[in-house]
């Protein structure tokens, strides 16, 4: 029994251990099986883990790349602002300094005009020609205003620098300028206003106005008076009037050293200087016998020439100062009339008055100057020394033509022809010049001019130049 | 000749004399309050050519009108008038940091602009600002056009104005002739025009052509 007992019992137990294990190994199967399952999973959540990671990255990449690129953008745009501001600042500050920071309303200009010049004259040999006038601006302030004209002349076989304005004004109010130094005088307009070579619409000045000191020495005679500049005090001004539209009345009032007076006489060159040393001395009454030798010089004085020399008295001689002054009316503001005088006494006593008119007239392209000059002054022997002239100048801009056609045209309306007459009218010998002539302005301050002279007593000339302000 | 001297002397002195006192003078009451665009056409082209406004800065115009004012005997308040001119025309002004720009419109509005323009104030600013140049007519006859070359164009020409748009008129008042390849004597008006003053003078300038 027992064995069998046993038997059944290890029987049972086998079996048991049979089913217990079959079990468990089944059991492990299914775990591995749901451990393998859960593995996967794992793993597919694991990948989709990452590619959301992934996506959310490139997301986050993205985003940070728009927000960076505004960032930069804005930072550009702020950038270039302050820039544009440093860059404003500094110009700004570059051109206090460079108009002297210590003066900070000061400003410097240099301005001017030169030419060059050909000149064909009859019975003369042919030239070239040129002259440079540089123009130093200094202003101060609004109120005060300096400026230097000098200019480099060439003339025979000589060149010179000469000083021709140096002038400070002072803008007491707004129809009263005070003026000093050295100055074109106001008698007339030519001197003044229309001389330099890129405003005078003729290669030379007109006849009346002859050889002198301002570079414009290509003038066929010795004129009435030169182009006139002088050492001294000036009142002038100018104010509107109620009468139309732009009518204006413009004034000057100087005084000035004046001319030196050279007499020229015809028996020099016989008998020396002695004969005109003896006419001073009669005049100035330095020699005892002046009585009694005065007349019979005077008598002997009768030929003799003065010859007034402006601008060229820089240190006065005597105590004579010679005083002028020049009003303009403008009944409209295309019409100018002045009346200019000019009185003095200079050296060796000669008394000398100038009287002169001006008048302008503008329309449209057309332009209109004339001027007459009159001048008086005693002579060593006694009597008076007149002499007088004008001249008349018209010229025509041809801007307003057209024939469409753009190189013509701008070659047509930068033509501008000019005619301009003249006399002078003195004892034996009166001088008459009709001058044709045609400009083209290349630009508004570049004319080339030229200029044929009809003239009568003096040569024919042919007249070219090339001029240019700046 | 003494007493004639003194006479003539002390009658200029008389003359002179009042204008010594702070800016007593005729009195300008009477007289038609000139722009300085006339004021320039009338003093600046009687003795030589009109230079361009863009050929000196506004430093420069400031030396050269001072010079002019001397020489030219103009009174100072025509001169500050010129002065004023010559400088706003200069666009763009030379120290932007010291000026207020006025702000300029989207090339989108101004058909909405033109809509509003005031024809009868147009031609008050034209005649303030551009008949120096462009006449009173339109037709380019202005006083300072003689010397200008190319001339100002012809505004009365309808086949001509027909071609523009107003954007270009709007730019070219504004910027200038440079801006849109035209002559550089063409200032430009932006920092002195607002919008609505540029709309009012184009609607002026069309009903020239019509």
């Amino acid at each position: 029994m027992n064995i069998l007992f046993k038997y059944f019992l290890f029987l049972f137990l086998g079996i048991f251990i049979l089913a217990f294990s079959s079990s468990l190994n089944a059991q492990q199967s299914n775990i591995e099986k749901r451990l393998n399952a859960l593995e996967e999973k794992n793993n597919e959540l694991e990948r989709k883990y990452e590619d959301l990671l992934q996506k959310y990255e490139s997301l986050k990449v993205e985003k940070g790349l728009i927000e960076a690129e505004k960032w930069i953008e804005e930072k550009e745009t702020k950038d270039k602002q302050q820039d544009e501001t440093i860059s404003s600042l500094s110009s700004y500050v570059d051109k206090r300094i460079e108009k002297f920071s210590i003066f900070p309303e000061a400003k410097i200009f240099l301005s001017g005009y030169g030419a060059v010049g050909f000149k064909n004259q009859n019975g003369e040999p042919s030239t070239f020609n040129a002259l440079f006038a540089p123009i130093f601006h200094y202003q101060h302030s609004d109120r005060l205003h300096f400026l230097i004209e000098g200019e480099f002349e060439l003339e025979d076989d000589e060149n010179s620098f000469s000083l021709e304005i140096g002038q400070a004004d002072l803008f007491i109010n707004d129809y009263l300028t005070l003026v000093g130094g050295k100055f074109l005088i106001p008698f007339n307009t030519f001197s003044e206003r229309t001389h330099p070579s890129w405003i005078n619409k003729m290669p030379d000045p007109p006849i009346i106005y002859g050889h002198g000191g301002h570079g414009e020495h290509d003038s066929p005679t010795a004129g009435i008076i030169p182009i006139l500049s002088d050492i001294g005090i000036q009142l002038r001004g100018g104010a509107p009037l109620p009468l139309a539209k732009g009518s204006k009345i413009n004034y000057s009032f100087y005084i000035i050293n004046g001319p030196r007076a050279v007499i020229e006489d015809e028996h020099a060159e016989d008998e020396g200087d002695e004969h005109v040393d003896q006419l001073i001395a009669a005049m100035n009454e330095e020699d005892e016998h002046a009585d009694e030798e005065g007349e019979e010089h005077a008598d002997e004085g009768e030929g003799a020439n003065v010859d007034l020399q402006f601008g060229s008295n820089f240190n006065d001689i005597n105590d004579n100062k010679t005083i002028g002054g020049r009003i303009g009316f403008l009944p409209v503001w295309n019409v100018e009339l002045g009346a200019s005088f000019m009185y003095g006494e200079a050296s060796n006593n000669i008394d000398f008055y100038l009287l002169g008119f001006d008048g302008q007239f503008q329309y449209r392209g057309l332009n209109v100057l004339a001027e007459y000059i009159r001048r008086e002054n005693d002579l060593p022997g006694g009597g008076d020394q007149n002499v007088d002239g004008y001249y008349a100048q018209a010229s025509y801009r041809l801007s307003g033509l057209s024939f469409d056609n753009g190189m013509a045209d701008k070659i047509i309306n930068g033509l501008e022809p000019v005619v301009r007459v003249g006399q002078i009218f003195q004892e034996g010998e009166d001088i008459s010049q009709v001058a044709i002539g045609l400009n083209f302005w290349y630009l508004p301050s570049v004319p080339f001019k030229i200029a044929y002279q009809f003239n009568d007593e003096i040569p024919d000339s042919f007249l070219f130049q090339w001029a240019f302000g700046f | 000749m003494r007493k004639i001297n003194t006479l003539i002397i002390s009658s200029l002195i008389i003359l002179i004399m009042p204008f010594a006192l702070p800016n007593k003078g005729f009195s300008e009451e009477k007289q038609q309050e000139l722009s300085g665009s006339e004021l320039w056409s009338q003093n600046c082209g009687r003795c030589h050519n009109f230079r361009g406004i863009h050929e000196f800065d506004d430093a420069q115009w400031e030396v050269i009108v001072s010079h002019m004012r001397s020489v030219g005997n103009i009174p100072g308040k025509e001169a500050r008038a010129i002065l004023k001119f010559l400088q706003q025309g200069n666009n763009p002004p030379s120290e932007p940091i010291l000026k207020v720009v006025p702000k300029k419109m989207e090339v989108s509005s101004i058909g909405e602009m033109m809509e509003s323009a005031d024809i009868s104030k147009g031609k008050a600013l034209y005649e303030t600002y551009c008949t120096s140049c462009h006449g009173m007519s339109g037709k380019g006859d202005g006083p300072a056009a003689v010397s200008l070359r190319p001339k100002p164009k012809n505004l009365t020409d309808s086949a001509y104005m027909i071609s523009l748009n107003d954007q270009y008129l709007y730019d070219v008042i504004n910027k200038g002739g440079v801006a849109v390849g035209k002559s550089p004597f063409m200032p430009g008006w932006g920092t002195t025009l607002s919008d609505e003053d540029i709309a009012d003078i184009i609607s002026y300038i069309r009903s020239l052509s019509q």
